[in-house]
């Protein structure tokens, strides 16, 4: 095998892994706020449908959408 | 897309039968189209700010799966206290008549209190007299207790239990719920509705005292409905107060009950449900998502995902280092991975 810029797969799996854990541990460190458990603008969505009087639409009906789709 | 697409493609949608999407008809889509036009969120979620509410979808990680799965279950609910709704627990509903006798009182509040020291959440709909009773006896023994609410989770019903509101929002052990937005007023037909969601949020429920025609045995036909142990204190005969549960009993739609232990003793049979409650930790999206779907509870080497993905190694090792970082996979020697 030649010498090669490119680092082994493994090697550079390995290397973004520990740059990733440690980017992880700072932002913790830093109380820098965790990703959102649920996306902002889905969350609108959402409150815009429940606040709609859902035109006559249930809730399983929407959830239909939402299996298909991961959005409504 | 609901509220972004055009009307002719929902309506195209619609037609198209192989999606199961056929409630998207021409009378739907047309009040649709113009219901949309008149709600904004981004106004909405700045009012809940004001209001100190949390809303949470029904497709939220943190809703209730409980709830979810009853029927007609509410699109989204609305939160107000300091309860983080991620830590529900095994929960009892106690629901009963606005006017207790002495007798039904003194259960209501003794009960509940020692149930809520058994780590049971006591859920109640903050009606005068036994829900009242409940939520109070809950609060003395240093449990936890939710208020579900007919009407919105600002909007105090009735008024003259101010304190026991400001009591449920001061500290962690209590929360109000409600599916209606901020500042809705309670209507006649909303407090039947609101009992799905006392009994959707609960293990079991436990009826007190109520009156031949009371709206708690509404409470307990939901219970009943959604398999949940409905337990009844009984009363004399002579007692107009006694005659809803003592009905439940004669019907065998109630287990007759004379102390807590016989509850928590029968709640410990149905506590496989317990695992209804916990909440999904991480919500995944895109890439983690597809990735934590193909791995199973076996090993699964690197390159056998690489290639049954058809992803890129950047992209699969970004999203298996993340996915490990929030624990749900392992790393194994060998460049294996399985679920945690």
């Amino acid at each position: 095998m030649t010498d090669s810029p490119i680092p082994d797969r493994d090697d550079q799996t390995e290397q973004d892994r520990r740059e990733r854990l440690e980017r992880a541990f700072q932002a913790r460190s830093a109380s820098v706020e965790l990703p959102e458990v649920f996306p902002h603008q889905e969350l609108l969505y959402w409150l815009e449908i429940a606040n709609m009087g859902v035109a006559g639409i249930r809730a399983d009906e929407l959830m239909r959408v939402y299996e298909r789709y991961g959005s409504i | 897309m609901l509220l972004t697409w055009s009307r002719g493609d929902l309506l195209e949608l619609g037609a198209r039968e192989n999606l199961g999407l056929n409630f998207l008809d021409e009378k739907r889509v047309q009040s649709l189209i113009e219901k949309r036009e008149r709600v904004d969120g981004e106004v909405l979620y700045d009012k809940l700010q004001i209001a100190r509410t949390s809303f949470y979808p029904i497709v939220h990680p943190h809703y209730p799966r409980c709830l979810s799965n009853i029927h007609n279950a509410p699109i989204g609910i609305y939160t107000r206290g300091q309860m983080p709704i991620t830590s529900l627990g095994m929960a009892i509903a106690i629901v009963g008549t606005r006017k207790p006798t002495s007798y039904g009182s003194k259960i209501a509040k003794t009960f509940a209190g020692e149930l809520a020291s058994a780590g049971l959440i006591v859920v109640s709909g903050m009606a005068l007299g036994i829900d009242s009773l409940a939520h109070w006896g809950a609060i003395e023994a240093g449990g936890r207790t939710i208020a579900v609410l007919a009407g919105g989770v600002d909007h105090i019903y009735p008024s003259t239990n101010r304190k026991l509101y400001d009591r449920l929002l001061a500290k962690e052990d209590g929360l109000i719920v409600s599916e209606y937005f901020p500042g809705t007023e309670p209507k006649t037909w909303m407090f039947p509705s609101r009992n799905r969601i006392i009994t959707g949020l609960s293990n079991a429920l436990l009826l007190v005292e109520a009156g031949a025609k009371s709206g708690s045995l509404i409470s307990a036909k939901f219970a009943f409905e959604q398999s949940l142990e409905v337990f009844a204190i009984p009363g004399s005969i002579w007692a107009e107060m006694s005659a809803g549960p003592n009905d439940l009993i004669h019907k065998d739609s109630a287990r007759l009950v004379t102390s807590t232990k016989q509850i928590l003793s029968h709640m410990q049979v149905s506590t496989a449900r317990i695992a209804d409650f916990a909440p999904i930790a991480v919500q995944l999206y895109g890439r983690e998502k597809e990735v934590f779907d193909r791995l199973a509870n076996e090993p699964t080497h690197f390159e056998q995902l690489t290639q049954a993905l058809e992803i890129s190694v950047g992209e699969l090792s970004s999203a298996l280092t993340m996915l490990e970082l929030a624990g749900l996979i392992e790393r194994l020697p060998g460049d294996f991975y399985q679920r945690a």
